[in-house]
């Protein structure tokens, strides 16, 4: 399985961990999660969309506004984002045993 | 609330929400719309005109690039299905539609079309900016290299081919953007550089 996402496409994977949302609400909660860092425009965000549906990363479900199209993880997305999280996660480790954060100057991280 | 300016700015979006391919448009279209209208209405309360202006800056260079993606993606999904050639028409009309962001903003500011005018002029980046005539021009090099995409494509077992149009119609764009990349930067660099009085 490839799990190299875009970081538009990583955000938009663990905002649907949770629970399904809509078009803004992905959006809204992408922005909250990274900090304000990542701002997604409408097109970065449906194209994003458009290619993890193609991908079966998620789906379409049926959502509280009727008018709205919600997306969630499907089980092949949610096993993604769970592989590219381990994959964080050995890196934080493997950089924490050579002391890499304190060696790059990461000092908040090094602690 | 300004309603009016968000009312602008929404169908100056659901306009630049027609360059996209179709297919994309008619899947993602109205969400697009609803998803930025809500953003308008969030950094309107937040931040005032300037977050107007912000989000539209923002908006402007994602929906470009985007909508440049999505045609390639377009064009390389039809020719897996196909016979994985670009079509040199499309090609060129879609290389072509790169330049009229540059033609059209100059042709509506030099015959003043209202309310299109009115609008533009309601942002200051646009306004006071005398860089943004160079940020539009730089759509021209841009549509050139999709004009020549079908020439530069490796087919297996074909030649690659020469087509009149896309290789006339690249030229051009690309003669016409060095010419005014010229004198608009030098007309720049005496007017905002320089600072030379009576400068026009």
């Amino acid at each position: 399985m490839n799990n190299s996402f875009s970081q538009p496409e990583f955000y938009i994977l663990l905002s649907l961990a949770i629970k399904s949302k809509h078009g803004y609400e992905i959006m809204k909660q992408v922005e909250k999660d990274s900090g304000g860092k990542v701002l997604l425009g409408s097109g970065t965000l449906y194209g994003s969309i458009k290619r993890m549906l193609a991908s079966k990363l998620i789906e379409e479900v049926a959502g509280d506004n009727l008018r709205r199209k919600y997306y969630t993880l499907t089980e092949k997305g949610r096993q993604s984002l769970s592989s590219e999280l381990q994959r964080y996660n050995d890196a934080v480790e493997l950089a924490k045993r050579k002391n890499l954060f304190k060696n790059l100057g990461l000092v908040k991280l090094a602690l | 609330m300004n309603n009016q300016l968000i009312e602008k700015s929404e169908k100056m979006h659901a306009f630049l929400l027609r360059f996209y391919p179709k297919r994309h448009r008619q899947e993602f279209a109205a969400e697009m719309q609803f998803v930025f209208s809500e953003s308008l209405k969030d950094v309107y309360r937040e931040r005032g005109e300037l977050g107007i202006i912000g989000l539209w800056v923002r908006e402007i260079i994602d929906i470009s690039k985007n909508i440049v993606i999505e045609h390639v993606e377009n064009q390389k999904g039809g020719a897996s299905m196909k016979s994985k050639k670009i079509n040199p028409n499309k090609a060129a009309i879609i290389g072509f539609l790169f330049t009229l962001p540059f033609i059209v903003t100059n042709f509506i500011v030099a015959l003043r079309i209202e309310p299109i005018y009115s609008f533009l002029g309601s942002f200051p980046i646009i306004r006071n900016s005398p860089f943004f005539p160079l940020l539009l021009l730089l759509f021209f090099p841009v549509g050139a290299y999709i004009a020549t995409r079908p020439m530069l494509q490796k087919t297996p077992g074909a030649k690659r081919k020469i087509y009149a149009i896309n290789s006339i119609l690249a030229v051009v764009v690309v003669a016409i953007f060095l010419i005014l990349f010229y004198a608009l930067s030098e007309e720049l660099y005496r007017c905002e550089v320089l600072k030379i009085p009576n400068c026009d």
